[in-house]
């Protein structure tokens, strides 16, 4: 299940990821993500009732933050982020200190995902 | 000794530290089964017995240890649970390993049936499909073994760029990746670089590629099987960065500008032209554009990954060296030989009165004393060690005779002497089985008294002095004066109206043939096993006391010295001989004056401070010629409870005195524990003080005796 929920007047939008988010999902993944961010100034992703997720899922979540950045928006997971999220993300070597070189606005969801886990 | 065999030696030695190790951890893992850290402690320990032993020719203690790893890797795994059973099952196994480990020394032959049954028994654990061979080492199980054996662990850096279209082969990277994890400790960076803005992404795409570190001994070919699948497609690039020997490499790690050019990031053009800046190279090179922030991240991820195995390496093994113990008794041989001679030198300079001399002589007096307590303090151990052996002996023997007791344990710290250490063993050994076998009650007896059905040895250890306490103690039932007077009588041990305190009662259990217990059991209830303790623990000077009270507990207090090579005595003169006092039990010097023998009508006592001392004139006791002289000392030693005094001809003054033994003429003679060689190269003899003192009190006995008998007699 993939909804996005706009609040605030359109000014904001809750990405809800529920269920399974895997390579079949990820064509309406992305175009809810290009909806979203077409349409709101502030993004938050809800990973909370998602179940089974993989590398599609993780590798459009950084392409969304990239797009983002250059539109001069904002992109964030919502907390709480689920364990097996996190665990995935770690396993896929995402984990990091500090973002990509398109990351210029410092708002890397990698970083700030794992900012107290590797500190 | 040729280096194969010096190898075996160190496997050896190895092996044994890691099964006590081994021990320890399982007999945690009983109290916490849950605890992953524990497992984690005793895979670790069977797999590296395993692979050492592989590597040094042990071949059956690798095979036989691989069924053992093997269950607890699915232990590790969630996929089994540690019962009970498991852990009796591993610390039998672990006394087997031990077994062959000595055997291997020795040549003699080993019970296979036995082994044969440990290793039926772990099969059981272990599903279906992965039942092991037996432990006949078979040919083609030993080169099996070797092949997964590890020499040494290499990292690898691996950097892996799938084709795009993996999703589409229905192939995940992740799980790729999280194979390579289970080939070793694993460091994995995503590099998302070419991940594009949303608009362009294709879903079916894979964008992200890997730099991924891995430390495994398994070899480059197991890590190719993971991509065998892809190979041909995919970018792989794997190369050995870091063996063994790059663990010594001056000056830490490579640079991070290094591992870049290592991994083709960069340059060493660009690396030049950007060094000429002053700012962190990273920030510097991701500034001018040639790379990435992710290949930095990566590379700084190599560096402290590499930083970490070094100083983890460097805790592990850079404080401490191993040295044989023979090595160490040479040396503190060689110390009390010193010791000798610089007394003769100090000895000499005095007579000679050259100041130069004197001088010298007191700069190597003051060296040799720092040297002598150096160099014990080298041998010195924490008991810890002994301690913890003990723990199984009270699990086993409480299992083995249906009793709930537990063993708490204070002061492992406390160092002592390695030679007494070594010798405490036994006699610790003997106490526990007493307090476990008789001591402490059935859980339904002790319920019934109103005391928690779990008994409790108490076993600690404290310095006092040049002494160390050791204690046992238990929660058990006490000891039966009653019943042990009545025992000692009936096997004639004291006259049936012997007048004895309770605790000269409580010491007759150390008696020879001793033992209250109505049945004899395999634990104890010999008679032999505290008459063993109180022959160890003379002949380690020590001394012991026992504390009992009914239902409430016994505890035993065993009073040993600290070292059993240099003490500090009290050097005195008796006719022409020199006799040394361990100064540890000399409590003070009074002079006896032949006025007060005179007043005193023959009997050997002195009034020190109004207090009577009985004391022992050790002329007479070894029969020393010449004239007794007009003033006689008095050194008045403490033994116990009591105060003994020795009557001698002269006191001349603390000596060092490096403990020499006596040879086998000489070994049972009473009273003498010992020699020591004197600054002019005469003997003087250790005087061994309880023994005089217990010779002295049965001669007094026999007289009194002799006495009555006469008396009866007349009448």
């Amino acid at each position: 299940m993939i909804d996005f929920i706009e609040e605030m007047d359109g000014k904001e939008g809750v990405l809800r990821l529920g269920g399974d988010i895997t390579v079949q999902q990820a064509e309406e993944l992305k175009e809810t993500l290009i909806r979203g961010l077409g349409s709101v100034d502030k993004v938050y992703v809800d990973s909370s009732k998602s179940s089974d997720i993989d590398l599609t899922c993780l590798q459009l979540l950084c392409a969304a933050h990239r797009s983002a950045t250059r539109m001069g928006k904002s992109f964030q997971l919502a907390e709480p982020v689920p364990g097996r999220f996190m665990r995935l993300a770690e396993s896929a070597g995402f984990a990091r200190h500090t973002g990509c070189r398109l990351d210029i606005t410092k708002t890397c969801i990698w970083v700030g995902l794992f900012r107290t886990a590797l500190s | 000794m040729a280096t194969a065999d010096m190898h075996r030696e160190l496997f050896r030695n190895e092996a044994c530290e890691l099964l006590v190790e081994l021990e320890h951890s399982l007999l945690e893992l009983e109290e916490r089964p849950e605890d992953a850290e524990i497992i984690g402690r005793v895979f670790r320990a069977m797999h590296t017995i395993k692979g050492s032993g592989a590597m040094f020719g042990f071949d059956d203690i690798a095979s036989f240890t691989h069924q053992i790893e093997t269950v607890y890797d699915l232990i590790r795994n969630g996929d089994l649970c540690v019962t009970s059973e498991l852990i009796d099952l591993t610390l039998k196994a672990k006394d087997v390993i031990r077994e062959m480990l000595d055997i291997s020394e020795s040549d003699s032959v080993l019970n296979v049936e036995g082994r044969q049954e440990i290793v039926v028994s772990f099969n059981k654990f272990l599903p279906g499909q992965q039942v092991y061979e037996s432990v006949q080492p078979a040919a083609s199980q030993k080169t099996d073994i070797k092949k997964d054996m590890k020499s040494s662990e290499v990292i690898y850096r691996i950097r892996f760029k799938p084709p795009h279209d993996i999703f589409l082969r229905g192939i995940d990277p992740v799980n790729l990746i999280g194979e390579l994890a289970e080939l070793g400790h694993c460091k994995v960076i995503a590099q998302t670089c070419d991940i594009p803005p949303i608009e362009e992404f294709n879903s079916d795409c894979c964008y992200t590629y890997w730099d991924i570190l891995l430390t495994t001994d398994k070899g480059i070919n197991a890590i190719r099987d993971v991509f065998i699948f892809i190979e041909d497609d995919a970018e792989l690039k794997i190369e050995s960065i870091y063996g063994e020997e790059d663990f010594d490499r001056e000056g830490g790690y490579k640079k991070i500008g290094e591992i870049l050019i290592e991994r083709g990031d960069i340059t060493p053009e660009e690396l030049a032209k950007v060094l000429g800046q002053k700012k962190m190279l990273g920030e510097m090179l991701v500034e001018s554009g040639i790379v990435q922030p992710d290949k930095i991240e990566s590379a700084l991820g190599e560096q402290k990954f590499i930083r970490e195995l070094q100083d983890k390496k460097k805790g592990a093994e850079g404080t401490a060296i191993k040295v044989a113990p023979e090595k160490l008794d040479i040396l503190v041989n060689l110390v009390g030989e010193l010791v000798t001679v610089q007394a003769l030198l100090s000895q000499t300079a005095l007579s000679i009165k050259e100041p130069r001399l004197a001088a010298i002589a007191e700069e190597v007096e003051r060296l040799t004393a720092e040297l002598r307590d150096n160099t014990m303090n080298i041998r010195m151990l924490p008991i810890g060690s002994t301690f913890s052996k003990f723990k199984r002996l009270v699990r086993d023997l409480s299992k083995e005779l249906g009793k709930e007791i537990e063993m708490v344990t204070e002061g492992a710290e406390t160092e002592l002497d390695k030679t007494v250490i070594d010798k405490l063993n036994d006699p610790l050994v003997h106490l526990i089985r007493n307090s476990i076998d008789h001591g402490i009650e059935m859980p339904d007896a002790r319920s019934d008294k109103g005391k928690p059905r779990k008994g409790t040895i108490h076993l600690s250890a404290l310095h006092s002095g040049a002494n160390v306490l050791i204690r046992v103690a238990d929660d058990g039932a006490g000891l039966d004066a009653a019943a042990i007077r009545a025992k000692a009588v009936q096997k004639g041990l004291i006259a049936a109206d012997a007048e004895l305190t309770e605790k000269e009662i409580y010491l007759l259990i150390f008696e020879p043939g001793f033992s209250t217990a109505a049945n004899v059991t395999s634990v104890s209830g010999r008679g032999v096993g505290m008459d063993v303790v109180k022959k160890a623990i003379e002949s380690l000077r020590g001394s012991i006391d026992i504390e009992s009270s009914r239902e409430r507990g016994t505890a035993i207090t065993l009073k040993l010295p600290l070292t059993l090579a240099i003490i500090d005595g009290l050097l005195v003169r008796i006719a022409e001989d020199h006799y040394v006092f361990p100064l540890s039990s000399v409590n003070e010097c009074i002079e006896l004056t032949a006025k007060a023998r005179e007043t005193a009508h023959g009997r050997n006592l002195a009034n020190v401070r109004n207090r009577i001392v009985p004391y022992i004139r050790l002329r007479e006791h070894f029969n020393a010629g010449g004239e007794l002289p007009e003033i006689e000392q008095i050194v008045i030693t403490e033994v116990g409870d009591m105060r003994v005094g020795f009557a001698v001809d002269s006191v001349i003054g603390g000596h060092q005195t490096v403990i020499k033994s006596l040879g086998k003429y000489y070994r049972d003679v009473e009273g003498i524990s010992g020699a020591t060689i004197l600054g002019d190269g005469t003997v003087a003899l250790i005087l061994d003080i309880p023994k005089l003192i217990q010779a002295s009190a049965t001669e007094e006995i026999t007289a009194l005796a002799d006495i009555q008998r006469r008396k009866t007699c007349l009448i």
